[in-house]
């Protein structure tokens, strides 16, 4: 029998993913938009979760003195994504249309700029490395941020 | 003697000006040490918060895309 349940297994798998992929390609525009922005903030989330743990680390570390500046700016930074992108998972689940949703996390998403003086650091060669990959991957969240802008400001003045 | 008079009261000049300030410099290291734990708080608020809210988003994400039979 435990070929037989091995192999339930594997269809009852190869079954989900093949309505999932469906669920997936069966999409309308603003579907794959919303699905798009979704996954955009949570991959923000992820990324920014990863900052704010290294920042302790650093803290722990004893390194912030050392980098009073950037890590100020960071912090500041990160604690804005962070609230943010809370915020914008709000708007998406608030039932409104999708094209007033569009338009308040796209405004929403401008006002998060990467510091000026983050990317001057990681161009500093006595920048310290684990600060140095912390601005890295602030550069990706603010890539993904503006992927965000501009699925949402695609979405805006469009049909829900 | 008005000579002694003014260099006891030179020295008890001084000595009433410098006592305040050992006092101050004790006041103001009390002071940076109340501010650094001031900072670090700060610090801590910061990551604490940001970590709520960045669970709190993973969190609302995973809820949609389940309620809507999404997989990743």
């Amino acid at each position: 029998m435990k070929w037989f349940n091995g192999f339930l297994v594997v269809g009852l798998l190869l079954v989900g993913s093949s309505c999932a992929a469906l669920k997936n390609s069966s999409l309308t525009a603003t579907q794959k938009a919303e699905y798009t922005t979704n996954q955009n903030l949570a991959a923000i989330a992820k990324l920014n979760l990863a900052v704010t743990k290294d920042i302790i680390s650093l803290n722990q570390a004893g390194l912030v003195g050392n980098h009073n500046a950037t890590v100020n700016s960071i912090l500041n930074y990160n604690r804005l994504v962070a609230t943010l992108d809370s915020q914008a998972v709000g708007i998406m689940q608030s039932g409104q249309p999708w094209p007033t949703r569009a338009q308040q996390v796209f405004t929403m998403f401008q006002q998060a700029k990467m510091p000026a003086d983050v990317s001057a650091f990681l161009n500093n060669p006595s920048t310290n490395k684990t600060v140095k990959a912390v601005i890295s991957t602030i550069q990706t969240i603010q890539n993904t941020i503006n992927a965000v802008i501009a699925a949402t400001q695609a979405g805006v003045g469009g049909t829900n | 003697m008005g000579i002694a008079l003014a260099i006891f009261q030179g020295v008890n000049l001084v000595t009433s000006l410098v006592a305040p300030t050992i006092q101050m410099v004790v006041e103001l290291k009390a002071i940076f040490d109340k501010s650094g734990t001031d900072y670090t708080a700060e610090i801590k608020g910061f990551q604490d918060g940001a970590l709520v809210d960045d669970q709190a988003t993973l969190d609302a994400v995973a809820a949609w895309k389940a309620a809507n039979g999404f997989t990743d």
